[in-house]
């Protein structure tokens, strides 16, 4: 899959994280779970939420049923396939070593 | 990424649709439930999901297919038309090309078919043209067999021939292909046996004695019903019995690529071919060569040459002849040729009607492909607005190429679908069409990959051609310009013009051909061929062993002469029509014997009678006459005699001193076509087969006669035997089945191409009005006449067509000097080709234009104006 910019990137690693750990999760409970987390700091848009959920479902790294949420409405939920396991152990050491290499140069410069 | 997936969700938009809309529903819900903001835009989400979810590509590609098919569906007609033409053009090209490649590209299924390769040598003919031969006599295969020994396995295989045989009596004949072939052949070939055994080089030691034949599993399965219910049969053929004694593989069904032999015999049950050794030999087969891996074609073909040459001195040298007839048998020519794709009479025959028809066939392809373009671009140009609007709203110029192509795609697609099932029904139909009756041509038409393969071709060059102008023009829409005034950016540009003018180029091109194919045949069906062939029966016998004394052969006659039915019957040496002609060496004069001299003919009392052929001075010969007499034609008078009365008059022929004591009629010996040539004929007494013409009373049939006769023969003659029994009249009328066929397929494409290009014409014409309506409106509402609105109708539209005859007419004079040797005395110049040519098209067009014009000059300026 072709990754345009480095923030695409971080919002699927950032999806994938979080259906590790509290799968399954729908869209809006993935959205207010970033948002909760990170205390505000990282605001997902909904126009990038949905298409990215999409393009991974397509891709096979997480995988949707309808279910009914605590409240009782009907909802997507998502949770992590094999295969976006393996994608998040990629994702995360990617991420770790550009952070770390940002790091470096922020502290050298 | 799962590309099936989403394959599949653009072929169920609803439900990727609904789920879509569905999770976006229910996140709003959520979101209103814990109180946050408003979701934005929906629509622009949905799109980007549906855009993951879906591949775009494909997506677009069924958003147009199901558009391009309300599209069709609509115009219901015009869609029929449409597939309809491209399904003639498409299905004769397609059954032109199960031809082509039944009959020409496809490989002999023998072992390394490309070492295989065949003889053939050029020479001066009787008629001065130089032409090519494969037939070899015995001798010669010997000679060559020994000179590339080790080198190459050198074969013999005479022709296909149609030949009586007999599982019964004498009564119940049936025809069959035989085959000569040398027995190394079949296990040269690598071939196996279906049942039995196949022919070996065993079968060509024991020589003329040993009796044994293979048949093809074809035949075996025609006419036994399974190969092995034929073995062990036995068959006469001329005096002898043969053994079936194996059955060859399926595929194998002859040397000639796709003509399907019957019965094969060892080589040296043939007596003519090894009878003797001199010129006179039975000259009937062929000689392949399989050259042995790594052995090079031209220094076998250097080696081919010396033993050919030198055989040849040596018949020469023991046969000694005028220098001119010594000089042209020298004078020969020896090619090693690749045979790969076998060598057949059908190659040599048919390429070029073949090739006529296949190139008539692709003509009227492109002339569909330019009628559909046609039509299609005016469509094109009618949809301009929606174009514009398409565009204006954010399409993009390859989705509108796309918009177009896949329209026309499906056009292609149907039309190949239906051109398929029309060549899978009209390809045996043009077979059997080829076929004179004697000699049937059955060649093995696969229906097969490659023939789906070329459909599939076709449909998308059909698609393209067809598809790409309207597609262009769409996309070059300018959507301000379409949108400010609809109808001014519609009007026909230089590339319409173009496709009307080669349109009717092609529907010209089509229509000479066809009128120079018809001309000509009628031609050669009305000349006179200066006898009467209609009521006559040929019965040719031979005898086996000894040449009989006249009497028997004259007692043959008077027993035939008393049947009922039976006007008059006489000898000839061999009948005329065949194709063969004796040239003698005559000496008139102090004239010397020339290779093009006279030709001879032997023919027995009342012959020229039977045949209908008129005396016009002195007497017929006698009954049993033998002396130095002959009867001459007219040409052999005018020649040689200036015109003057040669009766008296003697002439040295094989330097005997003859005296001329009559003259007949010409005639045509050969064949239809060939010039009246002087001819001698000389009395026949008593030869070892002849030809026996019997005149029928009127509305006899041969069948009624052909029985009797071979029981006569059998029954009171047993030294004779009958080989033949047929029509003259068939042997003419044989001639023509060619350019019968290709002439009634000619005329059929040129029909066809007429009423498609008035179809085409009309689409333009009447475009051409519904654009100018206004105009002429406007025009009759200043005062001008429904005449000048005609006429300026028709200037406009008339410039193209008119163009384009020129150019079809230059085109094909082109053409008919290729064609030439197909013609017969007629010359496209000729008022009888080129008038109905012109004739049928200024019909076609007017009947396209005549609707279209009314309509202008109808218009009501009032209402015309208002509707703008």
């Amino acid at each position: 899959m072709a990754r345009t910019d480095a923030l695409q990137g971080s919002l699927d690693l950032l999806v994938l994280k979080l259906l590790a750990k509290r799968a399954p999760l729908h869209g809006y409970a993935l959205m207010a779970a970033i948002q909760e987390i990170s205390e505000d700091a990282l605001r997902v848009e909904q126009g990038s939420l949905y298409p990215a959920l999409h393009r991974m479902e397509e891709g096979g790294w997480i995988s949707a049923e309808w279910v009914s949420s605590d409240a009782g409405r009907r909802v997507r939920a998502y949770s992590l396939t094999r295969a976006g396991r393996k994608e998040l152990e990629d994702a995360a050491r990617r991420w770790s070593s550009v952070t770390s290499a940002v790091n470096r140069v922020l502290r050298m410069a | 990424m799962s590309y099936w997936s989403r394959i599949r969700n653009a072929l169920r938009p609803e439900r990727v649709e609904r789920e879509i809309a569905g999770e976006i529903e229910s996140h709003l819900e959520e979101e209103r439930a814990a109180g946050g903001a408003a979701f934005g835009s929906p629509l622009r989400y949905r799109e980007a999901s549906r855009d993951a979810k879906v591949a775009p590509w494909l997506d677009s590609l069924r958003a147009d297919a199901v558009f391009a098919w309300r599209q069709l569906t609509k115009r219901k007609t015009a869609t029929l038309v449409v597939v309809l033409s491209l399904a003639t053009g498409i299905g004769a090209v397609l059954s032109g090309f199960r031809l082509v490649d039944a009959g020409f590209l496809r490989t002999l299924p023998v072992r390394d078919p490309h070492r295989l390769h065949f003889l053939r040598y050029t020479m001066t003919n009787i008629d001065g043209a130089s032409s090519p031969r494969d037939s070899f006599s015995y001798a010669e295969f010997r000679a060559m067999r020994a000179a590339l020994a080790g080198e190459a396995e050198v074969m013999m295989a005479s022709f296909a021939d149609r030949q009586d045989i007999t599982f019964g009596g004498h009564a119940e004949v049936e025809k069959v292909s035989r085959q000569f072939v040398s027995g190394a052949a079949f296990e040269n070939f690598g071939l196996a046996p279906a049942a039995g055994r196949l022919l070996g080089r065993g079968d060509d030691d024991a020589g003329a004695n040993h009796r044994v034949s293979v048949v093809t599993h074809d035949y075996a399965q025609r006419r036994f019903g399974s190969a092995a219910a034929a073995m062990g049969r036995s068959f006469r053929y001329l005096e002898a019995m043969y053994e079936i004694v194996g059955v060859i593989e399926p595929k194998f069904t002859g040397t000639s690529t796709g003509v399907v032999m019957d019965v094969f015999i060892p080589l040296l049950a043939n007596e003519g071919a090894t009878r003797g050794s001199g010129a006179s030999d039975d000259r009937s087969a062929r000689i392949l060569v399989h050259l042995a891996p790594g052995a090079a074609p031209e220094r076998a073909a250097g080696k081919l040459r010396a033993a050919f040459r030198r055989e040849r001195e040596a018949v020469v040298k023991r046969h000694p002849t005028a220098k001119a007839f010594a000089d042209a048998y020298l004078g020969a020519r020896l090619n090693l040729l690749p045979a790969a794709n076998g060598i057949s009479n059908f190659e040599r025959d048919f390429r070029f009607p073949v090739a006529i028809l296949t190139g008539t066939a692709i003509l009227l392809l492109l002339l569909c492909c330019a009628g559909v373009a046609n039509l299609l671009t005016i469509q094109a140009a009618a949809r301009g607005r929606e174009m514009a609007l398409r565009i204006s709203i954010g399409a993009g110029r390859r989705r509108l190429i796309q918009l177009v192509l896949v329209e026309s795609l499906m056009l292609g697609a149907a039309a190949a679908v239906a051109g398929m099932l029309f060549a899978w029904w009209s390809a045996p139909l043009v077979v059997s069409g080829l076929n004179p009756p004697d000699n049937p041509v059955r060649l093995q038409l696969a229906m097969d990959g490659r023939v789906v393969l070329a459909a599939l071709a076709l449909a998308f060059a059909v698609t393209i051609l067809s598809g790409l102008p309207a597609a262009l023009r769409a996309q070059a829409t300018a959507p301000s310009e379409a949108l400010k005034d609809g109808a001014a950016s519609i009007a026909p540009g230089r590339a319409g013009l173009l496709l009307t003018a080669a349109q009717v180029a092609f529907c010209v091109l089509v229509c000479f051909v066809a009128g120079l194919l018809g001309g000509s045949l009628r031609r050669l069906d009305a000349q006179d061929i200066g006898f009467a062939p209609e009521r006559v029966l040929l019965m040719e016998t031979a005898a086996s062993g000894e040449a009989p004394p006249f009497e028997t052969w004259n007692q043959l006659r008077e027993r035939v002469t008393a049947m009922p039915g039976v006007e008059a019957a006489a000898w000839s040496g061999w009948p005329v029509q065949t194709g063969g002609a004796n040239i003698g060496q005559i000496q008139v004069g102090a004239r010397p014997v020339e290779i093009q001299g006279p030709y001879t003919f032997q023919a027995a009392a009342g012959w020229f009678d039977a045949m209908g052929i008129p005396m016009i001075e002195g007497r017929d010969f006698r009954p049993g006459e033998n002396g130095p007499a002959a009867i001459v034609n007219r040409q052999f008078a005018r020649h040689y005699f200036e015109g003057r009365s040669p009766i008296g008059q003697t002439f040295t022929a094989w330097n005997q001193r003859v005296e001329i004591v009559g003259v007949v009629g010409d005639f045509r010996m050969r064949d239809i076509r060939e010039n009246i040539r002087p001819t001698a004929f000389f009395p026949l007494a008593g030869s070892r087969s002849g030809a026996l013409a019997i005149r029928l009373r009127p509305g006899l049939k041969q069948a009624a006669l052909a029985g009797p006769l071979r029981t006569l023969v059998a029954e009171a003659f047993p030294r004779l035997r009958v080989d033949d029994i047929r029509m003259q009249d068939d042997l003419v009328k044989a001639q023509t089945v060619r350019e019968r066929l290709v002439a009634g397929l000619a005329g059929f494409f040129g029909a066809v191409a007429l009423v498609l290009a008035g179809i085409g014409l009309y689409g333009v014409f009447a475009h051409s009005v519904a654009r100018r309506s206004r105009e002429f409106a406007i025009r009759m509402a200043l005062g001008a006449g429904s005449r000048a609105v005609a006429a300026n109708v028709l200037r406009e539209t008339l410039i193209a067509p008119v163009l384009g005859a020129a150019a079809g007419l230059l085109a094909g004079r082109g053409v008919e000097s290729r064609l030439r040797p197909f013609l017969f005395e007629i010359s496209g110049l000729d008022s009888a080709v080129i008038g109905p040519v012109l004739l049928a098209l200024a019909a076609a067009a007017a009947a396209a234009a005549i609707p279209a014009v009314l309509r202008a000059t109808r218009i009501d300026p009032a209402r015309a104006l208002r509707a703008e």
